[in-house]
């Protein structure tokens, strides 16, 4: 096959595969702006991503069955502490495996290495009994705390700092900056796309936290998004339209802050050498 | 302004490798030394152990009388230009030049002053405002000096600061440089690999192999009185042939034979008397290229290897033409006028007079 024939395959099968990844979505748009008894109806032809008898009822229902303003700003404040700090530790902590000279540096560093192969799954239930005895449940402590040092975003972060010139550490050295000063004034700013990177891929990851907020939390008050979504399957009746409009409104966010960052985050994840 | 002193000192890295062996070396105040071997020869090192960067393992470091082995790098009052610059890449040119100063915690009018008069006696006045990665290597050359001028610190550390740049404007800046030091009279530390730096910018030259000082003095002395065939076949363009030789009588008379050749040179005797010792013992010779030339008798047969021309002179390599061709011979270098032509295969006929001729022992060392 010729070259030139080669590219508009390559891109039909590119808008494909682009399709597909998009469909979900698509079905989810459509399914939360039709009449809730169309739903699923529908869900076997073309028409599944068309919102026939467009309607905005499936939103309003949200709002009237849960307090979804409540759980949204739940979800934003749990997602933006853990991001906002974990940038903070995660960074320090990368700085210092990449950069600072001290005893057990390797140990740690392969400590840390090997946290990243255990899933939260594994360690739910003692870690359930720690925040228990320390009487965190039912609080947002106890949904930030555990997620703020994060073994694979101090590696990222280890990544991109060991790939920066030493030299110009050594030269603000020389000029006069402690190591802290070093860290705020020369390696952050010039290590935006690792921060947003790991921002993202954070957000992303702790978005749709399901099983620690359910096993630690109780009362509405401070419960996030996932948890809310999941009221809709427990309480009759099942209405897909309702739980379609949730899921819309749950994705948003994200999508904002993709969008947003998008620019970094694809320089970050070259950078850093990393899939996302 | 300071002197700076290296007493005995030695470094080493936990894997063992030794980078220094003992080195003394004092620059004395408001002159330029030059740090100069061939890389891994520990000049690089002998300057992050001055700056602080790195401690050492052995010796004392003294800048201006006083000890500081224990001084972090701040409190040494010192400056540092680095090979890659390490200009802050975030920061315009301005604040580049103002972060020591800020360090400092100097006022924000002093800061300016003291900005506007480095950036006017480098040329960097219009530049203030852009960042590193909008200037030229040579910029940015220049703004990496600046920011090291700018404190006005009592040492000047330089670690090959022209070896990003081009040949051309490597010259310039070159020149640049031993302007700003001369005006400026600040004790000056560089370190390169390249020997043509050395020559024209040390007051003195360091030479440095294998972690050990070979030799110290002004870039002529060196040049002219090398104290080892290292020092010898390092300085000059191209360096010293050395290749080896053998000291022996014939009719009562000294003569050097070295691959065929059999050069007299009894009358060399009473200027180097320690020639004797080393009769029949094998030594090592060296001559400069450019005391190579076909008009000079006696005159010995060669063979051209190859020719570089470099416009107004010619780089001829060649093997003396012994009777019995050995492959073992050694290839050797004269540097002539542009005036002959000769083809690569050609045999000819080169002389030189014994007074130019090194004599080292087996090991390199000068025979007095």
């Amino acid at each position: 096959m010729s070259r030139s024939a080669g590219v508009p395959l390559f891109y039909l099968s590119l808008l494909l595969l682009g399709l597909l990844f998009i469909s979900p979505i698509g079905f989810m748009l459509a399914g939360s702006l039709k009449p809730d008894a169309r739903v699923l109806v529908e869900a076997g032809d073309w028409r599944v991503f068309w919102p026939a008898g467009l309607s905005l009822d499936n939103y309003l229902d949200v709002f009237a069955r849960v307090d979804f303003v409540r759980y949204l700003l739940n979800s934003l404040f749990i997602n933006g502490m853990i991001v906002g700090v974990g940038l903070l530790v995660n960074s320090l902590a990368g700085y210092a495996f990449a950069r600072l000279q001290w005893r057990g540096r390797e140990l740690l560093f392969g400590l840390v290495l090997a946290v990243m192969i255990i899933p939260l799954e594994a360690i739910a239930v003692p870690l359930f009994y720690m925040v228990s005895l320390a009487g965190w449940r039912d609080t947002y402590l106890v949904q930030i705390l555990p997620f703020i040092a994060n073994a694979f975003s101090i590696y990222l972060f280890y990544t991109y700092f060991i790939g920066m010139p030493r030299e110009l550490e050594e030269a603000a050295r020389i000029d006069g900056a402690g190591p802290l000063r070093t860290f705020f004034t020369i390696i952050v700013p010039n290590a935006k796309p690792v921060f947003a990177s790991v921002a993202i891929l954070t957000f992303l990851t702790q978005w749709g936290a399901f099983l620690w907020p359910l096993m630690v939390t109780s009362s509405e008050a401070v419960r996030p998004l996932p948890l809310a979504i999941a009221t809709f399957h427990s309480l009759p009746p099942l209405q897909w339209g309702d739980i379609f409009a949730f899921g819309v409104m749950m994705v948003a966010p994200i999508l904002v802050v993709f969008l947003l960052f998008q620019r970094w985050f694809v320089r970050g994840v070259v950078a850093t050498g990393i899939k996302g | 302004m300071a002197t700076v002193e290296f007493l005995h000192i030695h470094k080493s890295y936990p894997d063992g490798t030794r980078a220094l062996n003992d080195l003394n070396l004092k620059v004395a105040e408001g002159e330029m030394m030059v740090l100069v071997g061939p890389s891994g020869c520990g000049k690089s090192t002998s300057l992050r152990l001055l700056a602080g960067l790195e401690p050492v393992s052995g010796g004392e470091l003294l800048i201006d009388g006083e000890c500081v082995n224990e001084r972090p790098p701040q409190h040494r009052d010192i400056a540092m230009v680095f090979q890659n610059y390490a200009l802050y890449p975030h920061m315009t040119v301005r604040r580049n030049l103002a972060f020591p100063l800020q360090m400092l915690k100097m006022t924000k009018a002093e800061i300016a002053k003291r900005v506007e008069e480095t950036a006017q006696l480098l040329g960097l006045a219009e530049l203030l405002e852009r960042r590193p990665r909008q200037l030229s290597g040579g910029q940015r050359q220049r703004v990496a000096m600046g920011r090291a001028m700018v404190r006005q610190p009592q040492v000047f550390l330089m670690d090959e600061p022209l070896s990003n740049l081009d040949a051309k404007l490597r010259t310039q800046i070159r020149a640049e440089i031993a302007d700003l030091q001369k005006r400026l009279r600040i004790t000056t530390i560089y370190v390169t690999h390249d020997q043509v730096e050395a020559m024209t910018l040390g007051d003195r030259i360091a030479v440095l192999n294998a972690g050990r000082l070979q030799q110290v003095g002004p870039p002529q002395e060196l040049y002219e009185q090398p104290a080892n065939a290292f020092v010898a076949a390092f300085l000059g363009n191209p360096g010293m042939n050395i290749f080896a030789a053998r000291l022996s009588r014939n009719s009562g008379m000294l003569q050097l034979e070295s691959d065929g050749w059999r050069i007299p040179i009894e009358q060399l005797l009473a200027s180097k008397p320690g020639l004797e010792e080393y009769l029949e013992h094998p030594i090592l010779v060296g001559l400069r290229p450019e005391a190579f030339s076909p008009e000079v008798t006696p005159a010995y047969p060669a063979i051209v290897v190859s020719i570089e021309s470099l416009g107004h002179e010619r780089l001829l390599y060649f093997r003396p033409a012994a009777t019995t061709p050995s492959t073992a011979q050694k290839t050797l270098v004269a540097r002539l006028s542009c005036t002959q032509a000769e083809a690569v295969g050609q045999n000819i006929r080169l002389g030189f007079k014994p007074e130019q001729l090194y004599f080292f022992t087996g090991e390199g060392e000068v025979i007095a």
